[in-house]
């Protein structure tokens, strides 16, 4: 494992932000986070990158517990805070060197790998720009490259996506599905429920300072539902077809209401062939056919009582 | 080698903020023109017109010959003309005529350690005149009293226009000392961002040491306020004439201790309060108070021993001023000494005070 919390609980005066939290992380992988507001994410981003001290619990990254070694540790992790955090009276190649130099890196592999970094980031050409001239969405690519410039074995990103153009958006999950492909362990935080359904192989589900649940996209999905409901729009009405849906075995139930036909059948039942079959015997047609989707966005709601997008990431200690 | 990166990349952000830095530096530089050119007149030092002084000493004992000795030192100071006469009406009359400006006489004594008491008399038509002597011829009495034989008599040292400041002498040192003190704002901004905003947040997840960070932007903030002071003193010294004495490494050190108390307070402030906004407000309304209960936009002479005269001690740019006077002006050692000494114990409490509320603050 690459990343090991054991346990881990932090707490700020009576209010337990994180209660003994367990999570491990495998090289290679993106890892997503997901939790509603004041969930602990931040808290727990903060302890792994050592922002925030841990009251108990273990914090093992590359094998070593982070607080026996922790300027070794951290030289190999790099971070993607949610705010744009660079110097504006810097030139963008300044930022990126500063970085790179606080990361220990000198003279000519220095150069290399800013020149990389920034090239990575869609950058090259606007290195001496200052970030105050950059749109949103160039600031965001500054602000991943300074996390990149030393080749990190684990990169945490919170919100990298937060407030940017479709295109650096676009940019932007292109670099990290190609830095897992160099070998990038990431972890990965996002408001946007899709960006992390399309890109993390793994989910993690916070609400209150624990996991409430972890897997893969498919995994989480399958927990929350057994069902499936089919929508039918049909050319002609015939309510005897609905009696004759409801005998199939698999069917759950069956309504129409005016035109539209709605079937609820167990998950993966294979039920939409013969559905069909008994339309086409009732002198009717499909006009359209819908196989409702269960979404990340269920499976966060039906956990944690809360919408994502409403409830907001930020939470503050 | 961290601390280095650290230093060298706040100077340039620090250097690059352009408006920042001139207004740090022309602000001092107007205004110690303005204050000077008109305020001017509020530091012109009268120079005495040399008293033609008839003498006449009767006394053959030790004060006599000490009168003597006396008077003849204050000839070769230039304040007085002695006219020996060989009797006291001769001495009157040519005080009678105008010849003189006033006449001293010491009559024979009774014994040789009983002296009688020391006449003058004046011409009446200057009162400037006659209290120099008057305060001449009390302070030998004093000396003469604590039986002190005449060579050893040691009049004061008088005031002369070569050693006392002028309104720009007076101004450059305040203004600068409180354009110093307001250096403090550029550790409340720096540290603010650089340490307890984001971008110092990020650092602190790199394997930077939290003291080789915090130190790093401390040397930063103070190089930056010892370059605008560098800058305001030559040109000062060089466009308008400014005295700055000739001791150069003294007054840099005692600038190096007002910018590192200067650094200090913006660095405790912003900690203390994590506001930066809030900080910089103390420091607005801070300064200028400090700047006036030190002196600086008009000289005030407190008494000495009174309670506001302890409150001056209270006071940074008191403390840097009175250095700075010292050593430009050639005072006692004694009094930079403490001086400097009260700037450290200030700039250890600053530091000290930055420093815990930091490890306070830390999450």
């Amino acid at each position: 494992m690459l990343l090991e919390l054991e346990s881990l609980v932090k707490r700020y005066q009576d209010h337990l932000a994180v209660d003994h939290l367990n999570l491990k992380i495998k090289e290679g992988e993106i890892m997503g986070l997901l939790g509603p507001n004041g969930a602990g994410k931040t808290t727990t981003l903060n302890m792994i990158t050592g922002l925030a001290k841990k009251d108990a619990g273990i914090i093992r990254i590359f094998g070593e517990e982070l607080h026996l070694n922790s300027r070794e540790v951290k030289g190999k992790i790099g971070v993607v805070p949610q705010e744009i955090a660079v110097f504006d009276d810097l030139t963008a190649e300044e930022n990126v060197t500063f970085f790179g130099k606080l990361y220990g890196l000198r003279g000519s592999l220095l150069r290399e790998r800013v020149k990389e970094a920034l090239a990575f980031s869609g950058l090259t050409g606007h290195e001496k720009q200052f970030p105050k001239k950059y749109s949103g969405g160039m600031k965001r690519r500054l602000n991943i490259a300074c996390a990149i410039v030393h080749q990190p074995r684990l990169l945490i990103m919170d919100e990298p996506t937060v407030g940017i153009d479709p295109q650096s958006r676009s940019h932007i999950l292109e670099s990290v599905r190609t830095l897992q492909q160099k070998g990038t362990t990431i972890l990965y935080t996002s408001h946007y429920m899709e960006e992390v359904d399309d890109l993390c192989s793994r989910i993690a589900i916070m609400d209150q300072g624990r996991i409430i649940a972890q897997g893969t996209s498919e995994e989480l999905k399958s927990m929350i539902s057994s069902e499936e409901r089919i929508d039918i729009i049909l050319s002609e009405i015939n309510y005897s077809l609905v009696d004759e849906m409801k005998r199939l075995p698999g069917v759950l139930e069956c309504h129409l209401e005016g035109k539209k036909l709605t079937v609820l059948v167990q998950k993966d039942s294979g039920l939409i062939g013969k559905i069909s079959q008994i339309i086409g015997r009732f002198d009717s047609e499909i006009r359209s056919l819908q196989v409702e989707k269960i979404t990340l966005e269920n499976v966060f709601l039906t956990l944690t009582g809360k919408s994502l997008r409403d409830s907001g990431t930020g939470e503050q200690p | 080698m961290s601390v280095v990166t650290i230093f060298w990349y706040t100077l340039k952000q620090n250097w690059r903020d352009r408006s920042t830095y001139l207004e740090m530096m022309l602000l001092p530089l107007a205004l110690i023109f303005i204050l000077g050119v008109s305020l001017a007149p509020a530091f012109h030092v009268t120079l005495l017109p040399t008293i033609e002084t008839a003498l006449f000493v009767e006394d053959q004992g030790p004060a006599g010959a000490g009168l003597k000795q006396f008077l003849l030192e204050r000839e070769e100071e230039g304040l007085l003309k002695i006219q020996p006469v060989l009797t006291e009406q001769a001495g009157k009359e040519r005080v009678k005529t105008g010849e003189s400006h006033a006449f001293i006489h010491l009559p024979a004594g009774d014994t040789a350690l009983q002296p009688a008491s020391i006449q003058l008399l004046t011409d009446s038509q200057n009162s400037l005149r006659t209290s120099v002597l008057e305060s001449l011829l009390n302070s030998f009495v004093i000396g003469l009293s604590s039986e002190i034989q005449p060579e050893q008599i040691l009049p004061r040292p008088l005031a002369a226009s070569e050693v006392l400041p002028g309104a720009m002498d007076y101004y450059a040192v305040t203004m600068m000392v409180m354009f110093i003190m307001y250096g403090a704002i550029y550790s409340v901004y720096g540290m603010k961002h650089c340490y307890l905003g984001p971008v110092g947040k990020r650092i602190a997840s790199t394997p930077l040491l939290p003291g080789q960070h915090y130190w790093g932007l401390v040397l930063a903030n103070l190089t930056t306020i010892l370059m605008q002071s560098v800058i305001v003193v030559l040109f000062t010294r060089t466009v308008f004439g400014v005295n700055w004495g000739t001791n150069a490494l003294l007054v840099g050190v005692i600038i190096l201790l007002a910018g590192l108390v200067a650094t200090g307070l913006g660095t405790a402030l912003v900690m203390i309060v994590q506001d930066e906004t809030l900080a910089g407000n103390i420091i607005n309304v801070l300064v200028p108070a400090m700047t006036f209960l030190a002196g600086g936009f008009f000289r005030i002479n407190f008494s000495d021993g009174s309670w506001i005269s302890y409150l001056q001690y209270l006071s940074p740019n008191y403390l840097a001023q009175t250095a700075l006077f010292t050593t430009i002006y050639g005072g006692d050692d004694l009094t930079i000494m403490v001086t400097l000494g009260v700037m450290g114990l200030f700039i250890s409490v600053a530091f000290l005070a930055a420093l815990l509320s930091e490890r306070r603050a830390r999450i």
